[in-house]
């Protein structure tokens, strides 16, 4: 059976080998431990790979924040890469502003000693599973 | 669902061969192909492609967010850090985009870059992903020279 996050399949999550906590209504931890095969010919977290924990934080925070049962779809993203991601890695995902259906979030990157790696925000819907 | 990477690959386009070592995350992503177009500023745009596959899904069946985001960001790097002589190490320092669509599973998503300026220090990008005619995806980069970045921080 495929791994399911807060009661959806993802199979693009799954591939890449992330996982989601939840915190509080307002809070959700993804968890990523750095693989090589994730890496950029500069030995740190390909920037595709933080975006999608980022993205995935995100989402997962506004599911969270409303009980959604389905998933949240982005609308727009915008991320900032602050330092080279390496070994285990956090993101904080939260929602800035809970719409009805359009949600204002933001995500934070760390790695094991607390430095911000990548900071991101995004706007996401609300989408039924269909 | 079956995938058949060997047919149907658009004219023109060929594999994008990828190191086993260091690129193993796009291989995943993959596989990718390319096809070399002349631009009017004198430089060759890569073209990528890439077939979407179930493995790129999200909770829809169509592809992840994360997925697209790579194939832009890849696009960007690989063709902004081969429009100077000799070619620059750049790495993201900003990336931001806007979803408008969804690719679903057998659609051909290609890449289409644009040079907004290259700096000694920064350089300006931004990249769509279309199916057909059709924009899934439209992505603004800024990067940065890696050696600029290694001396500001020994600075």
């Amino acid at each position: 059976m495929s791994q399911t996050y807060f009661g959806i399949e993802i199979p693009f999550i799954e591939k890449m080998a992330m996982d989601v906590e939840k915190i509080s209504e307002d809070l959700v931890h993804v968890h990523l431990d750095l693989q090589p095969w994730q890496c950029n010919s500069f030995g740190v977290a390909h920037g595709g790979v933080m975006m999608t924990l980022l993205d995935f934080a995100m989402a997962m925070a506004a599911k969270v924040k409303h009980g959604h049962l389905g998933g949240a779809m982005t609308i727009d993203m915008s991320t900032s890469f602050i330092k080279g991601g390496k070994g285990k890695m956090v993101v904080h995902g939260t929602v800035l502003k809970a719409g009805k259906s359009i949600q204002f979030c933001e995500a934070s990157a760390y790695d094991a000693s607390g430095d911000l790696l990548a900071k991101s925000m995004g706007t996401f819907k609300l989408v039924e599973f269909r | 669902m079956t995938i058949n990477h060997s047919l149907d690959i658009p004219e023109g386009f060929i594999l994008h061969e990828l190191s086993p070592q260091s690129e193993q995350f796009l291989t995943m992503l993959g596989p990718w192909y390319y096809k070399n177009v002349p631009t009017d500023n004198g430089h060759v745009e890569r073209v990528f492609g890439i077939r979407i596959e179930p493995k790129h899904t999200n909770i829809w069946g169509t592809a992840h967010g994360g997925m697209l985001i790579s194939m832009a960001d890849s696009a960007l790097g690989y063709n902004l850090s081969r429009s100077t002589e000799p070619p620059q190490k750049l790495v993201t320092v900003h990336l931001s985009s806007d979803f408008m669509a969804s690719p679903k599973p057998n659609d051909w998503v290609e890449t289409e870059f644009r040079i907004s300026k290259i700096g000694k220090r920064m350089s300006f990008a931004e990249c769509s992903l279309k199916v057909g005619n059709k924009i899934m995806l439209r992505t603004s980069g800024v990067f940065t020279v890696l050696n600029q970045l290694k001396k500001v921080q020994n600075d």
